[in-house]
This record gives structure tokens, C-alpha cells and sequence, in this order.
């Protein structure tokens, strides 16, 4: 990165941390205490955006693994994989401020409930992804392979949004909230967002420059050919 | 654990866990950098 680009960055960061503070604030000093269920409801502010986030790694991985089998360019692979490592984060936090609220609200850590199961399944099968791509030693196989992989790993986050509407669900599917704390809402939704393209960008560029150096090592193990010896056939 | 604490443990966990994993990358970004410029390890005579 050059060092106008490191600049843009760091803003970048500085605004983001600015806005998620002042977020945070907004949760814990602007906004009203929910009436049913207290303050615990605070967790919410984060825990929906972030899950939102999930979702959108997850397509990103998606686009990035159709990229890659209509191109075969390993730029979307290096994408794909930046993505899905994000997208995993980004679940297990919301595996865990949804455990820390379920502990609250239904007295449990974590109950068998679609939505919980089918979060848990999209969990696992996003570090599967991860954990087998080093498996795999040649570099166009490993694409190819986890790009068919992330087609049907992403099927998985339909089954997450659609099961509070489609099966009996002890989740909430819908929440009526106060016009303050819908604003809290909204504006907690940008920092996350902004922390989250962040995060996948600046794992994209160190991908970019793995797989450069990748390339510059193989091509210096590649026996070079003398000039004037092409298998004795001259 | 009161909800308070509940909630602040959420809020904890969510600022450790993203937040974390940012300086984590700035620091490794900043590790590649120190190695290209010096071009004294293995890193460095990769990335450079």
C-alpha cells in the first residue's frame, strides 16, 4: 500500500472507532430502557447489524466463489476467502451476544430453536471452509473447490433468515420498537457496517499480498531454461 | 449475572472480538511493512 492509501486507511479507522463509540454512547445514555425485558434489550443494537453483516460476508463469498468459476481469476478466490474468515467473526459474535441475551431473557445459554441451529450450522460450515482450504495443495484445485463449497454453504443463510417466519421459533421475528431507539438502531448499523467492509478490505489487500509472494516464490523455484539447450533437439 | 452485567459482557465481547481482530491486522500489516523495508527475514525478501 502506498502511503496516501495508508492515510485513507487510518482516517478510515479513526472515523469508524469515532462512530462506534459514540454509538455505544448513544445505546447506553441516550436511549430509553425497554420495558419487558430491561436492559439486557441493548444487546440488540449490535446484535442485529452485526448478524446483518454476517449475511452480507457470506454473499460476498458467494459472488466471489461465481466469480471465480465464470473467470478462474484468483483475485475473487483471495476475496472469497478474506470474506468467509470475516463473515466467521462476525457470527461468532453474534453466537454470543445472542447466548448472552437468551441467558437473560430465557434463562438458558442455548436452546435448539431453528434460528439458533441453522446461526450454529452457518457458523460451522464457514470454518469448515477455512479449515479444509489448507488441505488442498494445488491453488486452482483449492479455488475451484472452495468455490462450489460457498455456493452451497450460502443456501444455509436463507434457511437462517426465513426459519422465525417459516417454523415455531422461541426467537424473536419481529420487534416494535420506541422512535428512539430505532434511530439508536440505525445509527448503530453504520459503524458496524463501516468496521465490517473495513475488516474485509484490509484482509483482502494482506491476501493479495500473500498470494503475490506466493507467486514470486514459485516462480523463483522454476528451474530456468540455458539458453541453447531445449533437450538436445538443437 | 444481573442484565446489566449481561449486557456489558455483550458489548465487551463484541469491541474485544471485532475491534481485536482489527489491531490484529494492523499490526501484522505493520510487521510486513518493518520486514520490507529491512528485507532481513523471510517475510521481508518475500513481500519485497
Amino acid at each position: 500500500m502506498c502511503a496516501m492509501n495508508r492515510k485513507i486507511m487510518a482516517v478510515y479507522w479513526l472515523v469508524t472507532a469515532a462512530l462506534f463509540a459514540a454509538a455505544v454512547g448513544m445505546v447506553f445514555i441516550w436511549t430509553p430502557v425497554e420495558s419487558t425485558m430491561g436492559i439486557v434489550q441493548k444487546v440488540f443494537y449490535l446484535h442485529l447489524p452485526v448478524a446483518i453483516n454476517t449475511f452480507v460476508a457470506c454473499m460476498i463469498t458467494f459472488i466471489a466463489g461465481v466469480g471465480y468459476l465464470w473467470q478462474r481469476r484468483q483475485v475473487w478466490d483471495d476475496l472469497a476467502v478474506s470474506s468467509a474468515k470475516i463473515a466467521v467473526l462476525l457470527c461468532s459474535v453474534v453466537l454470543l451476544t445472542g447466548m448472552i441475551w437468551g441467558h437473560s431473557a430465557w434463562g438458558v445459554w442455548w436452546t435448539w430453536s431453528p434460528r439458533l441451529t441453522f446461526s450454529l450450522v452457518l457458523w460451522l460450515l464457514y470454518v469448515a471452509y477455512l479449515v479444509i482450504r489448507p488441505s488442498i495443495e494445488s491453488r486452482q484445485r483449492r479455488a475451484l473447490v472452495s468455490a462450489v463449497y460457498a455456493g452451497v454453504a450460502f443456501l444455509d443463510v436463507p434457511l437462517v433468515y426465513l426459519s422465525v417466519k417459516l417454523m415455531p421459533e422461541i426467537h424473536p421475528s419481529s420487534i416494535t420498537l420506541a422512535s428512539e431507539m430505532k434511530l439508536t438502531l440505525l445509527v448503530c448499523f453504520v459503524p458496524v457496517t463501516l468496521l465490517s467492509a473495513g475488516l474485509i478490505v484490509c484482509r483482502f489487500i494482506m491476501q493479495r499480498e500473500e498470494t503475490r509472494a506466493m507467486d514470486s516464490e514459485d516462480d523463483t523455484q522454476t528451474d530456468p531454461v540455458p539458453v541453447g539447450s531445449a533437450g538436445g533437439l538443437t | 449475572m444481573s442484565p446489566t452485567t449481561h449486557a456489558i459482557v455483550a458489548y465487551a465481547v463484541t469491541v474485544g472480538l471485532l475491534w481485536g481482530y482489527a489491531l490484529s491486522l494492523w499490526v501484522s500489516c505493520r510487521g510486513r511493512r518493518g520486514a520490507c523495508k529491512s528485507g532481513n527475514t523471510e517475510a521481508g525478501r518475500k513481500l519485497s
